[in-house]
């Protein structure tokens, strides 16, 4: 009887009229945000280096089906992209741009895990989920083509949505720098702060340990607590400009791309909901709308779960022993946002049993300089080139072969120590979601400063 | 008590919690990273590009010397030129980029590996060879690999017949007095692009974040000169001790696949390259020392430098320990070049983890997002 109530009660709140102004606002931001984004990422030749050069891609575990498009197709694909994001900031036929968007920009990342980013797996997620919303309700060429798209309201969980996604993101990287590196060391940031001490006016400022420290509690003080800073409108003002100050000194001082920037505008999303009504008055005579509704059980349903797997899927990491900046199983899709410096040294030592012949494959022979960096310091990846090596022997003629590895990795700071058990014939491990047997434990001293 | 100032106190300690491990170490935060710059641009890179302008020039000489007059002492003259020049190209070459780069500095002196065949081929062609014309032939058809050929590849009785009554001998003169001008004039070159005066690429590094117009920070400046330092050891160890040791061949010795074959100079050659790489990270050059990477990786972790240091000299002395020339080395004393290469391996992965993790460089050259 309480549950049923609960349930009522939940579904008046999610049906209740809001205004539509901020997901229109947020809708225009970010079509333009991602505009940006494609044109800067092809300026940059980083499709031809990232996706088109390599010679091997690591797709990631279960998707390994998901084809590579050749160059003109990875070109087009990335001009669908633009097309769409042009699409999807003026409103016109809003919600299948936003899908075409999400669905060309997902095929590119699944194809190469090395090329893995916190930011791109949000823009999938958060281009898919607004797809599923009345974005067209206000500032779209839709409302105007079909005015029965138009609404000067919309029920409250649609506003729910991008909220909760974003509140995700912020959590899960605040719970991810709750750790001894990160609070009692200041590590990374106290290395990379150093490294940018020539930051013109606050560069000496950046170089003292004070800076570090004061720096990494407060980012994790900003992570763990925005979101709801956000959503109360006694601390709004102060949280977003917050928002501001934080992604702004993170976009200067660190190569994060487009990332503040996303965020500084869908965070606007916390707002009243009809704060651009204060810059674009509604009209004056009111529309003729059908009343706001909770959403479609199947879509409530499908959005309960996906949320539900979404809270779930960053704990995995405390499935697997050790340090997942170590191990990284459970590192992606968890929200580890600026939270690992780590250099490694990878080299595959091959051996064939039945001839005896020994041979030494760098990474650099068969990867991109890109991509043998990211390898070097990351298990999985390391496993997948060790198959790559061994795949590469036998359509040599030299089937069988054994691939062990001397990988060396250092985590913040931490003198170099063997990151894969050099024992191991990774020719014979399979990529599967169990802890990895062979990688050895993440180092627990102290860094050797 | 007043509560309202026991809260204030509250939040103020609170405030403060995150800096009280700070206040609890000793601060080196005043390394000056363009002071470091500057003195390896200005003792070491700047001093060692005028060194490998003024052996070319020298080289140059000997050998049109040599083409000129055909003689055994002017032979000798020229061979003992080309060995005196490799030792202050080597040690340049362990910084590859800049000028070294942009002016393809070892395309036009020191391609490797070396093509005795392209050479051959050169000779046997009909085009007239000239210090110009020189700089359309391949890159394993000029610079010191084919002088080295020239002067090296027979025993002296014969590298005066071929020069003197061979089919080809006034190609071979031709060639050699040639490569030797085409290479003194783009060594000199390299000395002017670093030279303050002139190109001021060491300005460019030392103002780097500050104004120099090819490093808009200073940490790009630092990624750089680390990652030529891995560079560095790394090309010696895979491509000057792997390679003739067969680590990619299945194991099987390849002889002919060392560096300067012909003069046996390999392994003069190598060691001059790793001093280059040890003058970088200590910015000492001979008589001259200054601030070098080692300072900078002092300032942040001593412990981490002593094993800098300690690789380093392992990986001197175990190339040292090879006996003979590394040709006959790789067949009769493999274990001898192996425990080398496994010495070189372990500076190298040193420079590239511990002390790319501890100064936060990034490993190669990418301009790709992170996060």
């Amino acid at each position: 009887m309480e549950t049923e109530r609960l349930v009522a009660a939940l579904r008046a709140r999610a049906a209740a009229p809001v205004s539509s102004a901020s997901l229109g606002a947020l809708r225009v931001v970010y079509g333009a945000t991602l505009l940006a984004a494609v044109v800067r990422f092809a300026s940059r030749g980083w499709i031809d280096a990232l996706y088109v050069r390599p010679a091997h891609l690591f797709p990631y575990w279960g998707f390994t089906w998901v084809p590579r498009p050749g160059a003109t197709w990875l070109y087009a694909l990335f001009a669908t992209m633009g097309a769409a994001a042009v699409a999807v900031a003026l409103g016109w036929r809003a919600r299948a741009a936003l899908a075409v968007f999400a669905l060309c920009f997902t095929w590119v990342e699944l194809l190469d895990r090395t090329s893995y980013l916190n930011h791109y797996y949000f823009v999938s997620l958060f281009t898919a989920l607004l797809a599923l919303l009345p974005v067209s309700a206000r500032y779209a060429l839709d409302a105007r083509r079909d005015p029965s798209l138009a609404r000067d309201t919309i029920p409250a969980w649609t506003l729910w949505v991008p909220r909760a996604q974003l509140a995700l993101v912020y959590l899960f990287a605040g719970v991810a720098k709750l750790k001894g590196d990160w609070l009692l060391r200041a590590e990374p940031l106290r290395t990379w702060l150093l490294a940018r001490s020539d930051t013109p006016l606050v560069g000496p400022l950046l170089a003292t340990r004070e800076a570090a420290y004061a720096m990494s509690w407060a980012g994790a003080a900003f992570d763990l607590t925005i979101p709801w800073l956000l959503l109360s409108r006694r601390t709004r003002v102060p949280a977003y400009l917050a928002v501001l100050g934080f992604h702004a000194a993170t976009g200067m001082l660190f190569n994060i791309g487009m990332f503040p920037w996303v965020m500084v505008g869908a965070t606007t999303v916390f707002f009243d909901p009809a704060w651009p009504e204060r810059f674009f008055p509604p009209r004056a005579e009111r529309r003729d709308e059908p009343a706001p509704a909770p959403p479609a059980r199947a879509l409530a349903v499908g959005l309960a779960a996906y949320f539900a797997l979404q809270a779930l899927l960053p704990l995995r990491m405390y499935l697997y022993p050790g340090d997942p900046c170590w191990t990284e199983q459970g590192f992606r899709f968890a929200w580890h946002v600026m939270v690992m410096e780590k250099a490694g040294d990878v080299r595959f030592r091959v051996s064939d049993p039945r001839s005896g012949r020994r041979w030494s494959v760098e990474p650099g022979e068969f990867l991109t300089a890109t991509q043998a960096r990211v390898v070097a310091g990351t298990p999985d990846l390391i496993l997948t080139a060790a198959h790559m090596v061994r795949d590469d022997f036998a359509r040599r003629g030299v089937p069988g072969v054994r691939v062990y590895v001397d990988a060396w990795a250092s985590l913040h700071g931490r003198p170099a120590r063997r990151l894969v058990d050099p024992r191991v014939d990774l020719a014979r491990e399979e990529d599967t979601l169990r802890p990895y047997r062979w990688v050895y434990p993440d180092p627990a001293t102290a860094p050797a400063y | 008590m007043n509560p309202l100032l026991s809260r204030r106190r509250l939040l103020a300690a609170l405030a403060l919690l995150p800096l009280a491990p700070a206040c609890s170490e000793t601060p080196a935060d005043t390394f000056d990273r363009n002071a470091m710059l500057a003195a390896l641009a200005d003792n070491v890179c700047a001093p060692l590009a005028r060194a490998v302008a003024d052996s070319q020039r020298a080289l140059s000489l000997a050998a049109a010397a040599f083409a000129d007059a055909p003689a055994a002492a002017t032979l000798t003259a020229a061979r003992t030129a080309w060995r005196d020049a490799r030792r202050p190209l080597k040690r340049a070459s362990a910084f590859a980029a800049g000028p070294m780069e942009t002016l393809r500095v070892r395309s036009a002196i020191d391609w490797f590996p070396s093509d005795d065949a392209a050479v051959e081929r050169a000779l046997a062609g009909s085009e007239p060879i000239t210090a110009a014309s020189v700089d359309t032939l391949g890159a394993n058809q000029r610079g010191m690999p084919a002088m080295e050929y020239l002067l090296f590849a027979a025993d002296e009785p014969a590298t005066l017949a071929a020069f003197t009554a061979g089919p080809t001998a006034a190609r071979r003169r031709d060639l050699l007095r040639a490569a030797g001008a085409y290479a003194a004039t783009r060594a000199g070159e390299l000395a002017a692009a670093w030279d303050r005066a002139m190109g001021d690429y060491a300005g460019q590094l030392a103002r780097a974040g500050r104004g120099s117009a090819v490093f808009p920070t200073t940490r790009a400046a630092v990624d750089l000169v680390v990652n030529q330092l891995i560079g560095a050891v790394d090309s010696a160890a895979a491509m000057r001790l792997g390679a003739p040791l067969g680590a990619s061949d299945g194991g099987a010795p390849q002889p002919d696949a060392v560096e300067s074959p012909f003069s046996d100079a390999s392994l003069t050659d190598l060691r001059a390259l790793l001093e280059g790489v040890d003058a970088l990270y200590t910015g000492a050059l001979d008589a001259h020392a200054g601030l070098g990477v080692r300072d900078l990786v002092r300032s942040r972790s001593p412990a981490v430098d002593a094993v800098v240091r300690t690789r380093t000299d392992a990986a001197l002395a175990a190339v040292a320990a090879i006996p003979g020339t590394l040709r006959e080395a790789v067949v009769r004393e493999p274990a001898r070049v192996l425990a080398a290469l496994e010495a070189v391996r372990a500076w190298k992965r040193t420079i590239q983890v511990d002390v790319a993790n501890l100064l936060g460089v990034t490993v190669t050259f990418t301009d790709a997002d992170g996060d």
